[in-house]
């Protein structure tokens, strides 16, 4: 089975190094940071390395939506409900018991174990190969392959996420609505 | 080379971050934050694994995480931020009125 026809010159390899260590920083920042903003500022490095990480992927679209959608409406959207609850404060108060934070610990590498053997067994990706190559998106363009696969193969999932958009935006206005109604009591 | 054992390890290796994060973190902001970087880690399995098949289903499915995480994030922060004009506070331990 080939895996080898998915090849990287020695400057995506570079940059592959480059953006995953980055990713991997912002990530560690999340769960290490004292304060919750810098957990936040950690994530949004992570978002925007996995962009990067995307766009080397050809898929372009899909790396200009991650900077959008999740480093600038998500990230903003944390730091406003940050704003609210007050994020200069230290994020938690006393410790984790130890014998909880060592299973936790433990679990997390046993699981990243369980993958790492996974994947350092894998001969090959099973599954026929289709005709979307990288040559191709950068012939047709990566916006308008993914849209015809939108609107035509996967109409109806897309219908149901416009849904799912929709009970969001009835759902945040009823719940600042139920507030200000508990404000006015 | 095969890139795509190292996009998986990657993917591995910041979903297991993220997910050491919500075991091991009790403020439900970071938590919330942990699950946005264990949905990127899976976006990025979906990416490398489509560009591996030269297919683009995989890019769907992480076009509709991207709307899940969306609606999920203006519903979740609504939560938490309702749960802390009520109870003043964010961490996970001391909300616990279902806990028997």
């Amino acid at each position: 089975m080939g895996i080898s026809h998915m090849t990287a010159t020695p400057l995506e390899t570079v940059l592959f190094i480059i953006f995953g260590a980055v990713a991997i920083a912002g990530a560690l920042s999340v769960i290490l940071a004292r304060q919750v903003v810098y957990s936040a500022l950690g994530m949004l490095v992570n978002f925007v390395a996995l962009a990067a990480m995307y766009i080397m992927l050809s898929a372009e679209f899909l790396g200009i939506a991650q900077l959008i959608v999740y480093a600038g409406a998500i990230v903003v959207l944390f730091l406003f409900a940050l704003m609210l609850v007050g994020g200069r404060r230290p994020a938690e108060q006393g410790r984790l018991s130890p014998g909880f934070a060592a299973a936790g610990g433990a679990l997390a590498v046993i699981f990243l174990a369980e993958i790492a053997y996974l994947v350092a067994r894998m001969t090959g990706v099973a599954g026929a190969r289709g005709t979307v190559t990288p040559e191709a998106i950068a012939q047709t363009g990566h916006i308008q392959l993914l849209g015809a696969t939108l609107l035509l193969d996967y109409i109806l999932p897309f219908e149901l996420a416009s849904v799912l958009l929709l009970v969001g935006i009835v759902g945040a206005v009823a719940l600042a609505r139920a507030r200000r109604r508990s404000q006015e009591e | 080379m095969d890139a795509i054992r190292y996009l998986l390890i990657l993917s591995a290796v910041l979903f297991t971050i993220g997910a050491a994060g919500v075991l091991l973190r009790r403020n439900a902001l970071v938590i919330f934050m942990c699950i946005e970087i264990m949905l990127n880690a899976v976006n990025l399995t979906f990416i490398a694994l489509s560009r591996q098949l030269q297919s683009l289903d995989g890019q769907i499915f992480v076009f509709m995480v991207m709307a899940v995480a969306a609606a999920e994030v203006a519903i979740g922060l609504g939560i938490i931020v309702s749960i802390f004009r009520h109870r003043a506070t964010t961490d996970v331990d001391d909300v616990s009125l279902l806990k028997g």
